[in-house]
């Protein structure tokens, strides 16, 4: 257990020094001014209440998917290097002969990347609820699950990425986490445009695609935590209908048992390799 | 009874490439065996296995075949690794650390505890010279410097055997001198040093025994005097060389090299090196310099090299 507790502090200190802080400085001022350039939107039509009322509920609705996007990029970012790069720059051959398991070594990188992504990107939810309240006088307290069901983007994008780390070099790491991001945002446009135009196999490989990467699961569970302050023509709307349903407690399941068996893979393959 | 720190067993490593539909032996039937206490020269030229077989030894590389024990044990028994200390051929610490928190937290995970490392970390970082950077950062730390650190953090947990890639090449004459003596140190505390280099000088100043690989494969083993106690050698200068000198020299010699007016010949036994003298005199020949020598490990090595090619 030490041994976990030392690397993921290492981890940490070691992201810290890196300055990763300014990045996490950066995203912070972008979720400041999107709220910012929401209110000017606002303002043009100060007068009208439906404007007024609907405007800050879609800044936070559409304020998460930005912190999502950020959450996710930073943890595929830290993990990308995590094991990949220390093999490629001979980091770990002065860690591995010590008295410890390679499991550890994972554990140890897993834990410190998600601790730094799961702290910035919960500081970036906060950040936009704070930003709606102070420039938008509007608080949406009732919605303060659906920032903790965010943190489960990085958890997800993180640990696959740390798995790719485990066998690929650097590279094929980014290149890896990357393809797996696309693929798994790509989800929704092609089940839209496989209903809009009735393409069978679109909405079949949308089907696969959000088994593949379930990222839809998680979107939808977002969502769902965030219902109550979905302005209701867009609720009434069948094309909300159509995509947004909640996932059912199977597929939560599905999504938490992904993110353990990405996670138990990784200490496997780390565990077999020749290193 | 001899101890053994490492004993290998027809140790076999083949590097498969399912892609190009190639494998490569990296390291085959390898029968090692390095006793307690001694300085054992682990040499080969580029490419001879000599960093896959450190490398299955600490269990960072997985053998195809064939096994090993370390201490009379595997290498996946914790209580193995320990005991064992190690400095990698390239290596990078993380550079943000400094080198106190490197050396923390290397002893940690070696298992020292805060009492232990409160002590030993000054202590160490004395001996290889760095104590007065004991708060830079790795990143400022020339190439030199990392590699007096790694040597810090291989014997910061007072390990009994000591696996050494390639120490010194990064380190100017001074440091490699402080290298060999830190070295004799360990050897007259009981402690092991497994020692990989290409600097066969230095290795011939500390080692007790040596093992020299090529292709993958142990050529030649054993204790250094025996080794190198093999036809001695002479290095001749004459003036003028003239025919009958040289054919006086190959009647009781072998040449090993010739050029111009110098030449190395090997004798049968060390009395034979006063005829050697003789024979070029009376064959009229003057001689400038006549130095015998015992054959030096870089004679050995290239000569058992170039047989084995």
């Amino acid at each position: 257990m030490r041994a976990i507790w030392l690397i993921a502090s290492l981890t940490l200190k070691e992201t810290m020094r890196r300055r990763l802080w300014v990045a996490s400085l950066l995203a912070s001022l972008a979720v400041v001014g999107f709220v910012f350039v929401a209110k000017l939107g606002a303002s043009v039509r100060a007068n009208d209440p439906i404007v007024q009322s609907v405007v800050p509920r879609i800044t936070l609705i559409l304020g998460l998917d930005v912190v999502k996007f950020f959450g996710s990029v930073l943890a595929m970012t830290l993990a990308s290097g995590a094991i990949a790069l220390e093999i490629e720059r001979g980091m770990l051959y002065a860690v591995l002969y010590k008295p410890i398991r390679r499991y550890q070594v994972v554990l140890g990188k897993w834990i410190g990347v998600l601790v730094f992504a799961l702290s910035n990107t919960l500081f970036w939810a906060v950040l936009l609820h704070v930003s709606v309240w102070l420039m938008m006088g509007r608080t949406y307290l009732e919605t303060w699950r659906a920032p903790l069901v965010v943190l489960l983007y990085p958890v997800l994008f993180g640990t696959l990425t740390l798995l790719f780390s485990t066998f690929a070099s650097m590279g094929l790491t980014i290149a890896l986490s990357i393809i797996s991001a696309g693929v798994a945002w790509s989800e929704k446009p092609m089940r839209e445009f496989g209903i809009v135009f009735d393409i069978e196999t679109l909405l079949q490989v949308a089907n696969n695609v959000r088994w593949i990467i379930p990222m839809n699961h998680l979107r939808r569970w977002v969502l769902d935590q965030m219902l109550v302050i979905v302005p209701e023509r867009m609720l009434a709307s069948q094309r909300f209908q159509a995509f947004e349903n909640p996932p059912s407690g199977w597929e939560i399941g599905y999504v938490f048992g992904y993110i353990v068996a990405a996670l138990v893979l990784a200490v496997l393959v780390f565990g077999k390799r020749d290193v | 009874m001899t101890e053994w720190v490492i004993e290998t067993h027809q140790l076999r490593k083949v590097y498969r490439s399912y892609l190009r539909r190639r494998s490569l032996v990296a390291v085959d039937s390898l029968n090692l065996r390095v006793p307690a206490g001694c300085v054992f020269g682990f040499l080969g030229p580029n490419g001879a296995g000599k960093t896959t077989t450190i490398m299955m030894l600490l269990g960072n590389v997985y053998p195809t075949s064939g096994s090993f024990r370390i201490f009379g044990r595997a290498i996946h028994d914790i209580s193995v690794r320990r005991r064992i200390g190690f400095l990698p051929e390239k290596f990078q610490f993380h550079e943000l650390l400094t080198a106190e928190e490197l050396l923390w937290f290397h002893g940690r995970l070696a298992g020292m505890d805060r009492h232990a490392l409160a002590r030993r970390v000054p202590e160490v970082l004395e001996q290889v010279g760095l104590l007065e950077r004991a708060r830079s950062r790795v990143r400022e730390f020339s190439k030199g410097m990392q590699q007096r650190l790694g040597i810090a953090q291989a014997i910061l947990h007072d390990p009994d055997l000591i696996i050494l890639d390639e120490p010194t090449s990064a380190l100017d004459p001074l440091g490699r001198r402080d290298v060999r003596d830190l070295i004799v140190r360990l050897k007259s505390r009981g402690k092991t040093v497994f020692l990989n280099s290409h600097l066969l000088s230095e290795v011939e100043m500390v080692c007790d025994e040596v093992a020299i690989m090529r292709a993958g494969k142990v050529q030649r083993q054993g204790s250094l005097d025996a080794l190198l106690q093999v036809h001695p050698v002479v290095d001749v200068e004459l003036r003028s060389p003239s025919e009958g000198v040289v054919q006086a020299v190959r009647e009781v010699a072998t040449v090993l090299s010739e050029n111009g007016t110098r030449f190395t010949a090997e004798v049968q036994r060390e009395e034979e090196i006063p005829l050697l003298a003789r024979r070029i005199v009376e064959a009229g020949g003057e001689l400038v310099r006549f130095v015998p020598r015992r054959e030096s490990l870089e004679d050995l090595f290239v000569r058992v090299v170039e047989e084995s090619s």
